[in-house]
């Protein structure tokens, strides 16, 4: 016998390997219809678009460098400048006493510029390039949040081109002032007061203020187009202002879900959109009782802490009355009514004076019945078409009416035990599927908030909010910094405002 | 070093992982594996799916994939390529299936990797594992390819295992073999040690050790196996690496085992995280000499103790001379009372599984002649079941059912039509809470998984 290379054999060894956690952003992965719906239905703006001068300002900047043939890196500095200077504009306005005293929008960038500005200056040459201390950590300052938004709007034709729908005529008498302060080498409280008149709180009597709330109304005359469906998704606010009382964007949802008088007035306005939302309100429903179950059963775990699948399948069996999975799902109250009319199951009292774990498991079970009821526009909202995969998809509610037919003869403890499983292992799927990793370096990246590991289960990050956003109080927001909405200081309530004869 | 020195400063001994052994493997243009076989305790199937067999297929491979029936579990949402181009079936052992072993065979390179780690996220990068990899060619193979060959040739014979993996444990022993046959093998010193053989702890050194070094996730609560390592060693110092709050351990029973046997036990911290999955054993014998166990078995008696087919684990090993160290423990040592006791049950702990024997397991479904269903049970099936089948393509939540197979059966051959490899086969009873379902198990058509992507301009061999 011989002595082996030494190359053949490694170790035995510690095995030098690593990885990098990170949050995972929907660690169940159950919002993918509703996220694909509502960026269908209320496109436009995002969760992260919050101040409507903004568009308007940004299709400037494309305007001018189309003006200028200026290349993408001088449209960008001329961006980061102007939206530099904005800001300190702004920030100018708040010493004002016009500014009123209960606006809460700030610009963007004000946490790093307020300072600067109450301190003497801001320099814009610094500000004019990204990185640690500027203004923006991104190369083009905040336009990235609105630039999808602004691209679908026809704001923008790209960075440097201003779209079709641009008013540079208009836009540039409300804003040109900001080009001019964005050419100085630094701003001071003086030169930015000069201008505050251009205050994000002025944008409802802007000289642009007509074109801006015009970007958000659509056209519902042109059927099949995107704007026909934003203007009727519009149409649905104002519908919900005017037919009952909306002081909050729940109230807007709950109309949207349940009122006869959206159905009555899709029917004679000829709106199917007014059904899609129906559709995918209730489905927002669903998706929060899973991210609010998994929220629930991660918070049996402290953070950093670890819980057994035993422990967290005895604790939601705990949650569980003692009877059938098909006893308890008889129990719920109907969805509709004989008629066919939608009813709020799932506001009612029967469900919400539930516990919160059987709760939201209620109101999964009574998804499975929309499921059966909603068709149409409404089934098109809630599930998207049928044919496609996410409709069925594991935690769907066309999977959880499975699970009723499998699952009805036996306790709902067991039920409880096996959603346990369910959700545990599609998190640890779904962090798969974004998981990384890397040859060169030798790391792993997994992004997950929850680990389990054999048997164990190791929470590593705390849980979002299980509200889903659906862009309903962006466009709320857009619509009343634009005139078309207006919210009594009083009563919170919200109603048409000055420009709402441009919603349809 | 007299054993009241402080544990050894030297840093502990690292070594690469097999994945970046594999991926090289897989961009090899002559595609030089004909084998890969994985045994394994639990899976992750979607882990072993979408990170490990693409590269397997890549290398040339056809591949095998076996872990323990009682643990087993698939999540059928991740299964897309099981049965139709890999193989993959169940296990039984007394204890567990336990072995960790991951081998790509051929005729001219073998990569082996005898390890603790399991097939999921942790088992290959989350948790510190310890792991002993071969890069063999004809020019550089180690006696340890040939010893692993015989072991896999006797290993279906110990376990009750499903026949369509047995066939693929068979073929990739062959292929260890030949290519240990065309080669000069080379002594590393290195011993194979398993529980197929009897007590993984008779197999060790019996020379009298002055030291262990000890670190495992599981210990026995009761202390059984290291009163039996100091029986045989009497070592007068023994020292444990303690995961404080993780390891499962109870201090106070084995210093108890350690004062009743003269052995002085102390407890050595080391970071709670990442969790050390890894398991050994670290000698220093009288006259100054080291040597180590590698692998797969914890500090238990299932583990150690084991003598299959009739008791304990099935657990694979290897014992290393000369090692560097591995103990991961701190050089203070701290206070027994300090160290929480932990008594969750190891899952792979008999008593675990007890409740889950009683009912039927499905180890094993073939699909024969595209018409035929070969079934086989990890034991006689204690009642009637009924056997349901998710086709392949078919949303994992659909059944339909395919026949009923009588109590007393431990294989059973069923006439089906339309079905598919890769379908997902599950058993159906009824109870007095309800129907019960066992996990679901592929479909495999042995065909299929044996054909293997070879390039052109190479032969098979």
């Amino acid at each position: 016998m011989t002595t082996a290379k030494p190359s053949a054999v490694f170790g035995p060894g510690w095995v030098d390997q690593r990885t990098t956690p990170i949050m995972g952003l929907f660690p169940l992965s159950v919002e993918r219809h509703v996220n694909s719906a509502v960026a269908d239905h209320a496109f436009g703006v995002t969760t992260v678009t919050r101040a409507a001068q903004y568009y308007a300002l940004h299709g400037l900047i494309a305007d001018e460098a189309a003006r200028l043939s200026l290349s993408m890196a001088d449209t960008r500095t001329l961006l980061r400048r102007s939206e530099v200077a904005y800001a300190a504009a702004c920030l100018a306005h708040e010493r004002s006493p016009d500014h009123p005293n209960d606006w809460s929008l700030d610009p963007h960038g004000a946490d790093v510029l307020r300072p600067m500005l109450t301190a003497g200056s801001i320099d814009l040459r610094a500000m004019s390039e990204p990185g640690a201390g500027t203004y923006a950590q991104a190369g083009w300052g905040f336009a990235g949040a609105y630039r999808g938004s602004e691209l679908v709007l026809g704001i923008l034709q790209d960075a440097t081109q201003p779209g079709p729908s641009f008013d540079s005529t208009t836009v540039r008498k409300a804003l040109e002032p900001i080009l001019e302060l964005a050419r100085a080498d630094a701003i001071d409280l003086a030169s930015a007061t000069a201008i505050g008149e251009v205050c994000l709180c002025r944008t409802s009597v802007a000289a642009d203020a007509d074109w801006l709330a015009g970007q958000f109304t659509g056209d519902v005359t042109r059927h099949g187009t995107q704007g026909a469906v934003l203007g009727q998704t519009t149409a649905l606010i104002k519908s919900a202002m005017v037919n009952t009382n909306m002081s909050s964007e729940s109230d807007l949802r709950n109309y949207i879900s349940y009122s006869p008088t959206l159905l009555a007035e899709a029917e004679e306005r000829d709106y199917p959109i007014y059904r899609r939302w129906r559709g995918i309100v209730l489905r927002s429903k669903a998706v929060e009782a899973w991210r609010e179950l998994w929220g629930l059963l991660c918070d049996q775990i402290s953070i950093g802490g670890t819980a057994s699948r035993d422990d967290l399948e005895n604790w939601l069996a705990s949650q569980m009355p003692s009877e059938t999975l098909r006893h308890f799902v008889d129990a719920l109250p109907p969805t509709r009514t004989p008629g066919g009319d939608c009813l709020g199951a799932e506001i009612g009292s029967h469900v919400q004076q539930l516990r919160p774990a059987q709760r939201c498991i209620a109101v999964l079970l009574l998804s499975a019945a929309r499921e059966h009821d909603l068709t149409g526009e409404e089934g098109l909202g809630f599930r998207g078409p049928r044919g496609k995969p996410e409709a069925v998809e594991e935690l769907s509610p066309h999977w959880v009416a499975g699970q009723i037919d499998a699952w009805g003869d036996r306790p709902m403890s067991d039920f409880a035990v096996r959603l346990v499983n369910v959700l545990l292992d599609r998190s640890q799927r779904i962090a798969l599927r974004k998981s990384r990793f890397n040859f060169d370096k030798g790391t792993f990246t997994f992004p997950a908030r929850v680990i389990v590991r054999d048997d164990l289960v190791f929470r590593l990050y705390r849980n979002g909010d299980h509200r889903m956003p659906l862009r309903l109080a962006q466009l709320l927001s857009m619509g009343e910094q634009t005139g078309l909405f207006t919210r009594d200081p009083t009563s919170g309530q919200w109603q048409p405002g000055p420009r709402s004869d441009r919603v349809a | 070093m007299s054993p009241e020195t402080p544990a050894d400063p030297t840093p502990i001994g690292q070594a690469p992982s097999i994945l970046g052994h594999l991926l090289q493997a897989a961009s090899r243009p002559e595609r030089p594996y004909r084998e890969a076989l994985f045994l394994t305790f639990n899976i992750d199937v979607g882990f072993f799916e979408t990170r490990l067999l693409g590269a397997c297929r890549a290398a040339g491979a056809a591949v095998t994939v076996v872990a323990d029936a009682y643990v087993y579990a698939l999540d059928p949402r991740s299964a897309r390529a099981a049965g139709q181009t890999y193989a993959l079936g169940l296990a039984v052992a007394p204890g567990a299936f336990h072995p960790k072993l991951t081998v790509l065979a051929g005729p001219e390179r073998a990569l082996i990797g005898i390890g603790s780690g399991n097939i999921t996220v942790n088992g290959w990068h989350r948790s510190d594992e310890i792991s002993l990899v071969i890069d063999a060619d004809a020019t550089s193979c180690p006696q340890l390819v040939a010893d692993l060959a015989d072991w896999l040739d006797e290993l279906p014979a110990q376990v009750t295992i499903g026949s369509t993996v047995a066939d693929g444990i068979l073929r990739t022993a062959n292929q260890l073999r030949r290519l240990a046959a065309r080669s000069t093998l080379a002594d590393t010193g290195h011993t194979l040690v398993s529980s197929t053989r009897g007590p993984i702890l008779e197999q060790l050194p019996a020379q009298r050790v002055r030291m262990l070094r000890l670190y495992a996730p599981f210990h026995d609560p009761s202390g059984g196996a290291l009163r039996a390592m100091c029986q045989r060693w009497e070592p007068e110092l023994v020292r444990v690496a303690v995961q404080p709050g993780v390891t499962v351990i109870t201090p106070d029973v084995l210093a108890s085992v350690a004062a009743d046997v003269g052995a002085r036990l102390t407890f050595h911290p080391c970071e709670v995280a990442p969790y050390r999955h890894g398991k050994h054993i670290e000698a220093e014998c009288e006259d100054g000499s080291t040597w180590s166990l590698t692998g797969s078995p914890n500090l238990t008696t299932a583990g150690l103790l084991g003598r299959l087919p009739q008791t304990g684990n099935c657990e694979l090993g290897v014992v290393s001379p000369k090692t560097p160290a591995l103990f991961p423990g701190t050089q203070a040592a701290m206070p027994p009372d300090s160290i929480p006791t932990v008594l969750r049950l190891s899952p792979d702990d008999p008593a675990r599984t007890a409740s889950s024997r009683s009912g039927p397991v499905l180890i094993s479904a073939t699909l024969l002649l595209g018409e035929l269903l070969r079934l086989e049970f990890a034991r006689a099936l204690p009642h009637e079941v009924t056997v349901q089948i998710s086709d392949y393509g078919a949303l994992p939540e659909e059944y339909r059912t395919v026949g009923e197979v009588p109590a007393g059966s431990t294989t059973h051959e069923l006439a089906v039509s339309n079905a598919q490899a890769g379908s997902r086969l599950r058993l159906c009873w009824a109870t007095g809470d309800g129907p019960m379902w066992s996990p679901d198990l592929p479909v495999v058509d042995p065909h299929k998984v044996m054909r293997c992507p070879i390039p052109s301009g190479f032969t098979t061999q």
